[in-house]
Order: C-alpha cells, then structure tokens, then sequence
C-alpha cells in the first residue's frame, strides 16, 4: 500500500452502480477515502469545497452529464481537481467543442479500464495538482 | 383612214426652233410621217403595247418606218410586248434596228438627233392619236434622251419577252416598291392570283390588310366555297386591338392562329408570290416600302417560316378566351440578350406568391443573384410564406449568402448541389426560365449567361417542375445518407460505449477478486449480471443489423398471448425491486378475471413478442421512480386484433422525441442503444401489426405504449 495515498479523498460519480461499487472497492483497497453516488444532483449536493484530492466524473449520466456536473462544481470550488471517465473519444472532442477546451486530454480515464491502471491514473492525476 | 395628201405642210411646220401642239388626226400622222422622213442618224421610240400593230396596218406610217431603215436609221424600239399585240411585235422586229420589251409602258415618244415627238393617246388600240406634240427645242431633246436611256436600260429583249410568252414561262422577279398605291396594287395582285394564302401580320398589319384588301378577301372565300382555292390562313398577336377582327375572320372561315413572339417583318405567302413589309406595321397606317417576289427561294423561305409559326400558334379560339377571362397567354421565348433576360429574372423573382424553386450551376451563381438583389427577395417571399427551395453548390465563397439567407428566412431550404451548364428557375409553377452559363466566374448574371428559355407554358413548367422535384430528391437522398453515415458512425460510437460499460464492470470486479475473498459472492454477482447486459446489448445489435439487412426470421406458433405474462411479471418484480427500492408496482391488468376469458389466440413468434413485452416494460422502468406500470392485454374483435398496452406513471416522452421514437438511435434515456423500440417496431410490423406511443394525457403523467397483433379465430 502506497503510503502518499493514504488518507486522500475521492468522490466518484457514475449513474452506473456496478461501477461506482467497482471503483469504490478498488480505491478503497488501495487506502483511498471515497465518496460514491449514481445520481449526479445528488453529488452536487453533497459536494464540499476544498475537500477532495479528485474528482471522478462519468460523462454520460441522466438529469445531469458530466461536463453539466463539471461546471457547477467549478461554481462551488473553482481549484477543484477534477477527472473525467469516457469509453469513447466522441466526449472527448464535443467536450472540446462545447468550449472546454482548457481542458487537457489527460484529465480523462479510457474505460474499460482494470485495477491496476485505475490506481496508477489516479495517482498521477492526483500528483499532477499536487505539483502545479 | 389617214390623210397621206396633207404631207405637203412638213417644210413649212418646222423650220422655227419651238414646241408646238398640233391636233387633228390627219395633222398629227402627217407630223409623225414628217417626224420619220426628216431624220437623220438615229430615232428611237418608246411607245405602249396598241402602238405595234397601228405601225404595220398603216401603210403610210409602214412605208415611213422602212424608208427611214433604208436610209441607214438606227431605229430603237421599246413597247410593252403583250400577248395581243405579239405578231406585231415579230413584224415590228423586221423593221426596226432593236425592239426590246418594257413592263407596262404608258405614253409615247419618239426622239431623233433633231426633234422631240410625243402623240397623245388613250390607249384604243387601231386609233392613232389626236393631238400631238413637237418640239425641236435642244435642251427638251437632250432631256427626252435621258429619259429614254434610262427607260431603255430597264428593258429586255424581245426575243426573251416572246419566249416567256409562247411558252408560258413566268418570269422571276424581286421588286421593292415604295409608292404607297403601287404596293396596294402589288398586295392585291398577289392576293387576287393566289391560289392559297398565308398572312403574317402584326395586330396592326391585320387593320391594314383588312381596310385595303378585305373586299378581295371575301371574293377568295367564295372561290373556296367552290372549291377554286384553297383558302386563307392568318398568323397574328391576337390582342385587345384586334380581337374583333379576328372573330369576324374567323366567323368567314379564315384560319387564325396566335403566336406571341412575331417575327420582325411582317409578310403574306401565296402559291405564286411574296410580300413582305420592310418597316414595321402600324395601327392600320400605310405600309411605306414592300418587297415583292415570285422567286422560289423566297416562296420556299416564308412560306416554311410560316408553317413553323403555325405549328407553334395557338388556336385563335383559345386565346381569345384567354383574353375574354382574362389569362395570360402562354409563351416560349429564347432570349439571347443578357440584360433583357436578368430583368425578366427580377420580375419573376419579384413576383413571387407560394414557391420559388431555384436551381444554381454553381458557387457563384448565388452571388450573382445577390447582386441582382434576388435574393432579398427571396428572403422576403418566404417571410410571406413562399415555399423557397434552392439547389446549389456551396462553398466558402457563397457562405456569407447561406447566412444571410439562413438569419433572415430560416424556412428557405438550400442543398448542396453539383455544378452543372445551366440555371434554371421555376416561380410560382406558373413561370420558368433556364439559362445556360456561358462564363461561370462571370461577376454579372447578364454577363455570366448564354441562351436563355423564358416560358409560362404549363408543359414546359410542369416537366421542368419534375425536373427540379427530382434533382431536389436527390440531393436530399445525399444529405440522408451523409446523415446515415453520421448517425452510423455515431451508432458505433454508442454501441461501443454501451459495450464497455459492461466489460468495464466484468473486467474491474474480476480482478478485484483476490483482493475481497470475503466479498467472492458479491462480486460475482456483478460479473453475471454485466455478462447478461452484455450479451443482451450484443442481440440487440445483432437484431438490428438483421433487420436493416432484412435477415430477421420470424418462427411462428399459434399460442395464448396471455400464457407469456406470467413470467415476464416475475421476472420484472425482481428488477423493479432493485431499480426502485419497491416504489413502482408492476401490475397485470387482466389477472382478475383471466380465467373466465376466452384465449387470446395469436400466430407469432413467442421470443419476439416476449422481446417486445420486456422491451416496453423495462422501458417504463427507467423512467418512473414512482407510481405504478401496468400491462394490459385485450382482444378486440372488431377490428380482429389484439392490443397490448403498457402504461406507467413515468416522466413521460418528450414531444420533440415522440414523432420519431421508433427511429434507430433515438433515445431518450442515457443508457440503451437506441435500439430497443426500433426493433420493437420491425418485429411487431413483421407480424402484421402496429406500435405506437403517447404521453398519458388523461392521468396527468406517464407514458401509454400499445402494439397490436393480428387475431387467430378458432375458424382459421
């Protein structure tokens, strides 16, 4: 176990909850604190500025997508570490094209992704807003 | 009988220089005979057609003629050589140096080195004159010389004369005439000897030709009522000026036709003879110059220009009701002026009311007809409810006009188009005109054009309305299927997504196995499940692909609808429990009284209809949080079908949706392929049946799906 880890909070957002219970089973054996919800209103509710290390944002969900989810987040904590996950580079570019383009290629996970990946991700995207 | 004995008086007469008149018959001839016996050199005489004979059957006047030849006279001779007078005429030509022949000679002269001598006569043949004039005077001589060369140069030889006479030879002739009576006369002896007769005339020309030549006219229809000829045709502009002419022409049984675009001259045509008016006609003004003819190249000319015209007029009775009801006459022009046919473009641009269908040969062309401000037009035609469609190849050069176009009168619909060699332009199906683009980077539309059609006939516009119909459909069919590509590709890209939602969960869980031995049955769990979406996500495009490929087979059996419900209601309490937390109640509307109906028999495929049921009800899961969904089957026997109905208390179908929900790829939820209730639709259609959905209007909320089924009678 990864003692940097240790302790960091996540909150994980995917409508599906087959995955959010696969990724909350994953970090959390890794020492990850998480935070796991299927409906994106309700994340948005329980959202807490300066709080988490990372956000994990599915890109496809009802009521709310991803990028919709994004921008509120933003409202509330404008330094908020956020990662997107996608199966398929179609999000990628309409994200681009809707004008998030600051955003960088890196800020998303390819599904289908396994354990090990998954935490090697998550640890570089946490560390990449550790150092800037 | 002539006098010889007064010949006496010649010496004494003319000696003074002077012009005098003499009268009396006897004193005229004796002056002739003087006249002959005193010249020396040369005479020459220009004398009408009577003169020939009374020259041979006077003796005296005889002898004077040769004795004037013996002396070495140089006699010339002009007459009109007629076929009365011909043998005088042969005799004539024994006795003079040369006779040559001129057309209707009127008067007589005789002219010597010395003297002017001129009989006047009134043309009674046999009678020589009663008075007489003479001069000796040198400057009325040279003057009559002048007149007689050049009366003489207008002469031919006898010889040819008598020919065309004895052997009834018509002599070929194109004559202009500019003296107002002469061409009165030329048109009605072209009129009189025809034996058919064809008119081209201006509405103008018809008042003419009626107030000089009407008379005539009707003595050629008598002569057609006996069979004598073989009748008058008319080719005019039938308007308001002359539409009561017309009718009374017609009422007489001349042949009228009207032709819109007359030809610039105006002529008449008959089986002998041309006319044809130099300058225009007017409102029954005198015709100022005409050429005549009876030249067989000029026949052959007007009378084909003529028949042309008639085969393209329009019967007279039909334009003249289209005048009376006040239609506009129907017209083809070919226009070859620019200019001309960019202000004909304006005006029917402008004069738009329901449908402007535009087809452009390419990128400029739109700009072009901005130039020309058709396209304001345009935009202000569909802003007044114009049906405006426009072919046209587009590109980054015509873009700002699509914008505009697009900004200001989105209901304009514009295509991309191919280039093509002309334009062509359809208002109204009431008006086309086509132009060909001579020079396609042209900056002008009148400079950018060639030949161009302009018509209101409906034959031309309806075909070249199919026309457009055509090319528009087919670039709708490209703008379909670049849509179908987009949609096919998008269609992958969601199909992948879905796909890997799935493998995500089978292939995350699986390795977290050896981490949470304790969990083992938890996480399995997870794995079956996702590997049952899986595979049903993966029948899903399987069927879909069958059914665009028209592969989708149906294995049919005669069963009892309501033997499938049972399990399809476990099946769906168990997912309901999980996906609502038991706050939606799946119910089965016809449980209560089951037993006490009669089957429901059907002939289908129990997997599909099962496919279809599931699809309907996991559907309504999805979208209701709440409430209840209920299944609710009932045959109906008038219309010998079964409804299937399934209902729920969800948040509805979005209206935008509705009309297109059984398309592939649409979807209203996030999850789903956007397959489910395309085949849906493709199994129930396959069966015989329909499907169909609402929102529930009458309870407020929810969604209403119903499909129908073909009915088994017990007799069947």
């Amino acid at each position: 176990m990864n003692e940097r880890i240790k302790g960091k909070r996540i909150m994980v957002v995917d409508d599906e909850s087959d995955l959010t219970l696969f990724f909350s089973m994953s970090l959390e054996y890794h020492g990850f604190e998480v935070e796991a919800f299927n409906d994106p209103r309700k994340a948005l509710s329980n959202f807490k500025p300066d709080y988490y290390d990372l956000v994990v944002l599915d890109i496809k969900m009802p009521n709310m997508d991803g990028f919709e989810l994004y921008k509120e987040i933003q409202k509330i904590d404008s330094k908020a570490n956020v990662c997107f996950l996608t199966a398929s580079e179609l999000y990628y570019k309409e994200f681009r094209e809707k004008e998030y383009n600051a955003l960088d290629k890196d800020l998303f996970i390819r599904k289908p992704i396994g354990n090990e990946e998954l935490i090697k991700e998550i640890d570089r995207l946490i560390e990449n807003k550790e150092d800037a | 009988m002539v006098d010889t004995s007064s010949s006496h008086q010649r010496g004494k007469k003319m000696i003074r220089e002077g012009t005098e008149v003499f009268y009396g018959v006897d004193t005229v001839m004796n002056t002739i005979l003087q006249f002959l016996y005193q010249s020396r050199g040369k005479i020459d005489a220009c004398v009408d057609y009577t003169r020939p004979s009374l020259a041979i059957d006077i003796a005296i006047l005889k002898r004077a003629f040769l004795d004037a030849r013996k002396r070495g006279v140089k006699f010339r001779y002009a007459t009109e050589i007629t076929k009365d007078n011909i043998a005088s005429c042969k005799q004539m030509m024994t006795m003079v140096d040369e006779l040559r022949h001129l057309d209707g000679i009127k008067g007589n002269f005789y002219i010597s080195e010395t003297g002017y001598l001129a009989p006047a006569t009134f043309h009674e043949a046999g009678k020589p004159a009663a008075q007489i004039i003479y001069s000796n005077v040198k400057e009325l001589i040279e003057h009559q010389k002048y007149i007689f060369e050049t009366l003489w140069s207008k002469t031919i030889p006898a010889e040819k004369r008598i020919r065309e006479i004895e052997e009834g030879i018509v002599r070929y002739e194109t004559v202009i005439i500019e003296n107002s009576d002469e061409i009165i006369k030329g048109i009605y002896s072209l009129t009189a000897d025809s034996n058919e007769l064809d008119t081209c005339l201006t509405s103008g020309g018809m008042h003419y030709s009626h107030k000089y030549f009407f008379d005539i006219k009707k003595k050629l229809l008598d002569k057609q009522k006996r069979g004598e000829h073989k009748g008058l045709r008319y080719i005019t502009n039938i308007d308001i000026e002359n539409l009561e002419l017309v009718k009374l022409y017609l009422e007489l049984g001349i042949r009228v036709k009207h032709v819109h675009n007359l030809p610039p001259m105006s002529f008449g045509v008959s089986d002998k003879k041309i006319a044809v008016t130099i300058e225009k006609m007017e409102s029954g003004k005198v015709v100022q110059s005409l050429l005549l003819s009876n030249e067989s190249q000029y026949l052959k000319h007007f009378s084909s220009v003529f028949q042309r015209l008639w085969e393209s007029g329009i019967d007279a009775a039909d334009r003249i009701r289209e005048i009376e009801e006040g239609t506009e006459a129907e017209f083809y022009e070919v226009i070859t002026d620019g200019k001309k046919a960019s202000q004909i473009l304006v005006d029917m641009t402008t004069a738009t009311q329901k449908e402007a269908l535009i087809f452009l040969p390419n990128d400029k062309s739109m700009m072009r007809m901005d130039r020309l401000g058709l396209i304001d037009y345009l935009v202000k035609a569909s802003q007044n409810g114009a049906n405006v469609k426009i072919i046209c190849p587009l590109s980054k050069e015509n873009a700002e006009i699509q914008k505009k176009i697009s900004d200001n009168a989105p209901d304009i619909r514009i295509l991309d188009g191919n280039s093509s060699p002309y334009g062509m332009y359809i208002i109204d199906r009431e008006k086309f005109l086509r132009a060909e683009l001579k020079s396609p980077g042209a900056e002008k539309f009148s400079d950018a054009i060639g030949l161009v059609v302009y018509s209101n006939r409906r034959i031309t516009v309806d075909s070249f309305g199919s026309v457009f119909e055509l090319l528009w459909n087919e670039r709708m069919l490209v703008e379909e299927l670049k849509k179908a590509d987009r949609m096919q590709k998008e269609f992958i890209s969601i199909a992948a997504h879905e796909l890997k939602t799935p493998i995500q969960a089978i292939l995350g869980m699986s390795s977290l196995l050896k981490y949470y031995p304790e969990r083992t049955d938890q996480v399995l769990e997870v794995i079956s499940r996702n590997a049952v979406r899986l595979q049903r996500l993966s029948t899903n495009i399987l069927d879909a692909t069958r059914i665009e490929s028209q592969t989708l087979r149906l294995e049919k059996e005669r069963f009892d609808i309501r033997d499938l419900i049972p399990s399809i209601i476990e099946d769906y309490k168990e997912r309901i429990k999980d996906n609502t937390n038991n706050k939606v109640e799946l119910i089965y509307a016809n449980d209560a009284n089951l037993k006490n109906n009669n089957p429901i028999v059907v002939e289908a495929d129990k997997e599909r209809i099962i496919q279809v049921i599931s699809n309907l009800i996991s559907n309504s899961i999805q979208f209701t949080n709440q409430g209840y969904i209920s299944l609710n089957i009932v045959a109906d026997n008038d219309s010998n079908g079964v409804i299937v109905t399934v209902r729920d208390t969800g948040t509805g179908i979005n209206p935008e949706i509705l009309p297109k929900l059984f398309s592939k790829f649409v979807t209203r939820s996030q999850r789903g392929t956007g397959l489910g209730l395309f085949i849906s639709k493709s199994i129930i259609e396959a069966h015989g049946g329909r499907i169909w959905a609402e929102n529930n209007i009458s309870d407020g909320q929810g969604t209403i799906f119903c499909f129908t089924l073909p009915l088994e009678t017990k007799d069947s």
